[in-house]
């Protein structure tokens, strides 16, 4: 029997052949011996596919709500409340919050900027009491839809995390390397949800609290109306988070001159920016529960395709495991992808989302002990 | 796509919450399914079904509608499932996965001969389909249990029918020849 026959043989079980193919095999099956046990052995096996196990999911529509609700808190999405969680995990929760803790950690962190660098970032000073209300705001925000202990959490990681990205952020901003010194994050928002945005925009912010545009001189003003040029999914342990963002945003060889804000909280921050994300409040309940929560981390940076491409290649050499880059395209394609979107923009910048599921506590010891 | 779907769609981008639910809960469950006969393991199942539905839900004012909403969710699902198991997830164990199938509609009782090696040829063939290659198990996977036809498959995989109708057969081909003590003792195959 040639392979073309056998072939025929399942789609002909399939009822995928056309008019002309079917009276060929069926020509054949009244011949052939051979092709017709083929046939009643590929028909039995079909049929024992319907003894296999179905799985369900056990909490499909907690799942759905979360993605929802940990969405619907981001710029953009503005216009349904998000509904009150009432279950344990948080996990999705922490997409939006931790975002908003970044940013926040990112504005109060960042230097005077010179003026080309402010214009790039777009994250203008403020005063030190729009700040704290904007801070205290933002807290306000995010309790209203976390529980207490959770909050708690992010309020720690606020710090943490925050002052550690801020560092990254602050320090490449305040660097003279025009972008070779690595990514920097747009971390705009605005106060009025973009309607463009909706069509595959990310990470604006929704606060109404927040001033909006960004023209008004002393305010905060962050938007993020663009499509992502290219994702990067990415996993990595709590602790590990800080070296992975890191290899996103890499910090110049210099200390950033003329903060010294920054430069005194530096080497602490250094230390406690894995200990924050991976800490957790001093509840124990609370403790136990976010170390094993499974979270996602958006973060959008800014890259020039060079820069692109390097951090792509030290994600590649990294233990953190990197998905294909793009999840909607097989793997060549979506090499071709990259390689088309290298090529096409040469000379400008590229809107890059990475999605960061931080790993719970427990599945990385195994590994480790390993 | 659906009329229903559409206005889901663009309820969800402008920003409700609850038409998210809507549009992802005829297919939630099932692709679960899915994604958990493909990844081996129910348990990676989940991780890879709420990342996919979080990408869905950030890719989809992406969506142009060129193929059906299901492609669609399927093909970034699948494909997050094709790099789950390159990272090098642990899977679970054989056995647990054995345990698991006893809780299923499969009966254990040792009354007739036929139900007896029917069930044990669930097993077989539950280990088996685990040991084809991911390229083979995906196309059998989305053929058998989410009964797509080639054209669907094609568009989920992103590879053609012709290439869709070859890997089925070499996977049924090797389904077949792992299975083929079972076979020669099942009666209705005498």
């Amino acid at each position: 029997m040639s392979e073309i026959n056998e072939e025929l043989i399942s789609a002909y079980l399939d009822h995928e052949l056309t008019p002309f193919e079917r009276e060929d095999v069926e020509a054949a099956l009244a011949q052939s011996p051979e092709l017709r046990q083929l046939r009643d052995e590929l028909e039995t096996l079909r049929e024992d596919f319907n003894l296999l196990p179905v799985h369900h999911h056990q909490n499909l529509e907690q799942v759905l709500e979360h993605v929802a609700v940990s969405q619907s808190l981001q710029p953009g999405i503005a216009n349904t409340p998000p509904k009150p969680l009432i279950k344990k995990a948080t996990f999705w929760m922490s997409v939006a919050t931790t975002l908003a803790a970044c940013l926040l950690a990112i504005v109060t962190m960042r230097p005077q900027p010179a003026a080309t660098n402010a214009e790039r970032l777009a994250m203008t000073d403020q005063t030190e009491s729009s700040k704290n209300q904007s801070l205290e705001q933002q807290s306000r925000f995010m309790d209203k839809a976390m529980p207490n202990a959770a909050g708690e959490e992010f309020s720690g990681a606020m710090g943490g995390m925050g002052g550690g990205l801020g560092r990254i952020a602050t320090a490449d901003s305040v660097s003279n390397e025009p972008s070779g010194s690595g990514g920097q994050a747009d971390v705009r928002l605005a106060k009025e949800p973009q309607p463009e945005a909706s069509e595959g925009g990310f990470g604006q912010a929704e606060d109404g609290n927040l001033a909006s545009g960004g023209s008004a001189p002393g305010t905060l003003a962050v938007q993020s109306n663009k499509k992502p040029d290219y994702t990067v999914t990415l996993a990595v342990s709590r602790n590990e988070l800080t070296k992975l963002l890191q290899i996103i945003v890499p910090m110049p060889a210099a200390k950033p001159a003329g903060n010294e804000a920054v430069q005194s909280k530096s080497p602490q921050q250094r230390k406690t920016v894995p200990a924050n994300v991976a800490d957790t409040p001093a509840d124990p309940q609370t403790r136990a529960r976010n170390q094993n929560a499974r979270q996602a981390i958006a973060y959008a940076v800014e890259h020039t395709p060079q820069e692109l491409r390097k951090v792509l290649d030290r994600l590649d050499m990294s233990k953190y495991r990197i998905a294909n880059t793009n999840e909607d395209l097989p793997d060549e394609k979506a090499k071709k992808h990259l390689a088309t979107l290298l090529a096409d923009k040469q000379n400008s910048k590229l809107q890059v989302l990475y999605l960061i599921t931080l790993e719970p506590v427990e599945a990385n010891a195994g590994k480790e002990g390993k | 796509m659906s009329d229903e779907e559409q206005e889901l769609i663009r309820s969800i981008l402008a920003g409700s919450s609850e038409a998210f639910e809507r549009l992802i809960s005829p297919y939630g469950d099932r692709l679960f399914n899915t994604l958990a006969h493909i990844l081996r393991s129910p348990e990676a199942a989940e991780d890879v079904l709420q990342d996919a539905l979080l990408q869905a839900f950030v890719k989809l004012g992406t969506y142009q509608g060129k193929s059906s909403f299901y492609t669609w969710l399927y093909r970034i699902a699948v494909n997050l499932a094709f790099s789950y198991r390159r990272r090098d997830r642990p899977m679970i164990s054989m056995d647990s996965q054995k345990s698991e199938l006893g809780d299923e509609p499969i009966s254990r009782v040792d009354a007739v001969d036929a139900d007896s090696l029917r069930a044990e040829r669930a097993e077989m063939l539950y280990t088996a389909l685990g040991e084809l290659a991911e390229e083979f198990r995906a196309v059998i996977v989305l053929r058998e249990l989410e009964g797509c036809d080639y054209e669907t498959i094609g568009n989920i995989l992103q590879i053609s029918p012709g290439t869709v109708r070859s890997r089925i057969h070499r996977g049924r081909m090797q389904l077949r020849d792992k299975l083929a003590p079972q076979l020669k003792q099942d009666p209705s195959t005498a």
